[in-house]
């Protein structure tokens, strides 16, 4: 794994477009997130946020523009490698294997790694942070609810230690309750000095547990800010929080 | 009475080795959802990979298992390598259904030119032997066949549940995009699957000599046992296919029995066509689909 200190700039897009086929979905984005901060990415449907998250972990390579990583430019690597260099993608679907136990599931998550003493140490740190992994070990991922799938596939992705974790849309298709417990596990996530690149739909939750926010509209980067920022901004609550009235105080006390 | 039972403990022995064919058969299709009309010829040569060393170098057609084991292995991962991974697109499933039916072709065509057609069989000196329990006849080979068919079972069960590449399998079976992200090399697994499945064809082959007079063009018959199996115990169960191959052994026994040998093929599809249009997605379809 990368070794940084906090505050240092981890991740930069610099002019990166990136589509499929003839058509580009990102026209040139521009991003930085620093260690340890959480960095929400909000927007319209269709506007990129999701291939943002691609390009950073390799499903998709960009055309042109870089992705630089701890200092390194990882434009044309495999996702294999940013895998081991300690990106990790948690994808909007299901990401679980269904038949597989809970235990199992989390194990895949260090599929990488040689080292068996690491991996059980690992396994325990995790199962301390999501009670779930100990607690449902042996049932099938494919019985749990969706919230509870959900802390499975947020303790999977901690296997590898990364420093960058993309959660893309992790609260979608979830029970309110559930939804309250995904974001003060995206809190977890990033202790320990992690950085989480997170899109998400529901922008108001995404924006109060973000240090850092980005607007996102039609493949670049719109407008940046301090979640709280974002949050407060008349615009973006006219466009994507659903409500003009509200204050911020009154904001944050929906979110809870 | 003495009939039935008889013809039932001949159907479980023989089942048995059906069910080691069509877990190869199942974990390919699991894997790349490949229907991998090859399985039949690639028994039909480990058969004949047997009989040369049995015939030529004298050594034993249990025995040569651990000889073929590896041969068909490398076969299986040959064939997807060179000839299955370079297929793209959205027919994937339709392109590698012609793909395998080529190669049980050419396998069939290459035995013709080294073999020729004429019926052939594994005769060891234990061959005929058999004992009699309770009055029963039971013969060496299949009780041998049958033991040996449930350890390879038993094998394939625990690469797939106990090792780590076993975990990556079936991770691929169930989320193969989910598995990349996790770093596994779906290309690898597919291509060690594929090893996996042709290798269950060696055991399975040599026993099929044994048993059977063979020409290369027995696959035909094996392939359309194996797929009736295969469909009927649910694509993609292993448990499924092992239960609907040993429904099949004894179902196909019994009517041979009763009846007449005339029947007892055409019962395999007599029940496929009765399950199918009661359990359209097999006996075990609808539960483990997708999942080994």
């Amino acid at each position: 794994m990368v070794e940084i200190s906090p505050g240092e700039l981890l991740l930069e897009l610099s002019g990166v477009t990136a589509g499929y086929g003839a058509g580009l979905i990102l026209k040139g984005v521009n991003l930085t997130a620093t260690r340890g901060e959480i960095i929400c990415l909000i927007g319209p449907n269709g506007a990129g946020k999701s291939t943002v998250l691609k390009t950073v972990s390799g499903l998709l390579q960009p055309q042109s523009g870089t992705v630089t990583f701890a200092g390194e430019d990882i434009s044309r690597m495999s996702s294999r490698d940013r895998l081991a260099r300690g990106i990790v993608h948690v994808p909007q679907d299901r990401s679980l294997f269904p038949a597989m136990t809970v235990w199992e599931n989390v194990m895949m998550g260090a599929f990488i790694l040689k080292d068996q003493a690491l991996v059980r140490r690992r396994l325990d740190e995790v199962a301390a942070l999501f009670p779930i992994v100990a607690k449902r070990r042996s049932s099938a991922a494919g019985s749990l609810s969706g919230g509870e799938q959900k802390q499975v596939e947020l303790a999977r992705s901690l296997m590898l230690d990364p420093a960058l974790i993309l959660l893309d849309e992790p609260s979608i298709g979830l029970d309110p309750r559930s939804r309250t417990s995904v974001f003060a596990s995206i809190s977890t996530l990033a202790n320990d000095g992690r950085t989480v690149l997170l899109v998400e739909q529901n922008a108001r939750s995404g924006l109060a547990v973000a240090h850092q926010a980005a607007v996102l509209e039609a493949g670049v980067v719109a407008l940046t800010g301090t979640g709280e920022a974002l949050l407060t901004d008349p615009e973006v609550a006219r466009l994507y929080l659903g409500a003009s009235a509200a204050g911020p105080a009154e904001t944050l006390a929906k979110v809870v | 009475m003495h009939a039935l039972i008889q013809a039932i403990i001949l159907g479980i022995l023989t089942g048995g080795v059906y069910a080691l064919m069509a877990s190869g058969q199942t974990l390919i299709f699991g894997v790349m959802k490949v229907v991998n009309l090859a399985q039949g010829a690639l028994v039909v040569l480990g058969a004949y990979l047997t009989y040369s060393l049995f015939t030529s170098l004298g050594i034993d057609p249990f025995l040569s298992i651990l000889i073929t084991t590896p041969i068909l292995f490398a076969v299986g991962v040959g064939v997807q390598w060179v000839l299955l991974r370079p297929l793209h697109g959205d027919d994937i499933g339709q392109l590698s259904l012609l793909v395998t039916f080529a190669v049980a072709l050419g396998l069939e065509g290459a035995l013709s030119f080294v073999y020729g057609a004429t019926l052939t069989n594994v005769q060891p000196t234990y061959a005929n032997f058999s004992w009699t329990v309770l009055g029963y006849q039971i013969s060496l080979v299949r009780l041998v066949a049958f033991v040996l068919s449930l350890v390879m079972l038993g094998v394939l069960y625990l690469i797939l549940q106990r090792t780590k590449f076993g975990r990556s399998v079936r991770a691929t079976v169930q989320n193969p995009m989910s598995a990349q992200l996790l770093g596994v090399n779906s290309q690898r697994v597919s291509a060690l699957g594929f090893g996996l499945g042709a290798a269950t064809a060696a055991a399975a082959g040599s026993v099929f000599g044994m048993l059977n007079s063979f020409n290369p063009g027995s696959h035909y018959d094996l392939i359309s046992r194996l797929l009736t199996i295969v469909v009927l115990g649910g694509l993609g169960s292993i448990g499924g296919s092992v239960v609907a191959a040993l429904v099949m052994g004894v179902g196909s026994s019994v009517v041979s029995a009763l009846a007449s040998p005339i029947w007892s093929d055409f019962t395999f599809f007599i029940v496929l066509l009765l399950v199918l249009l009661i359990r359209p997605r097999g006996l075990f379809g609808a539960k483990t689909r997708g999942s080994l």
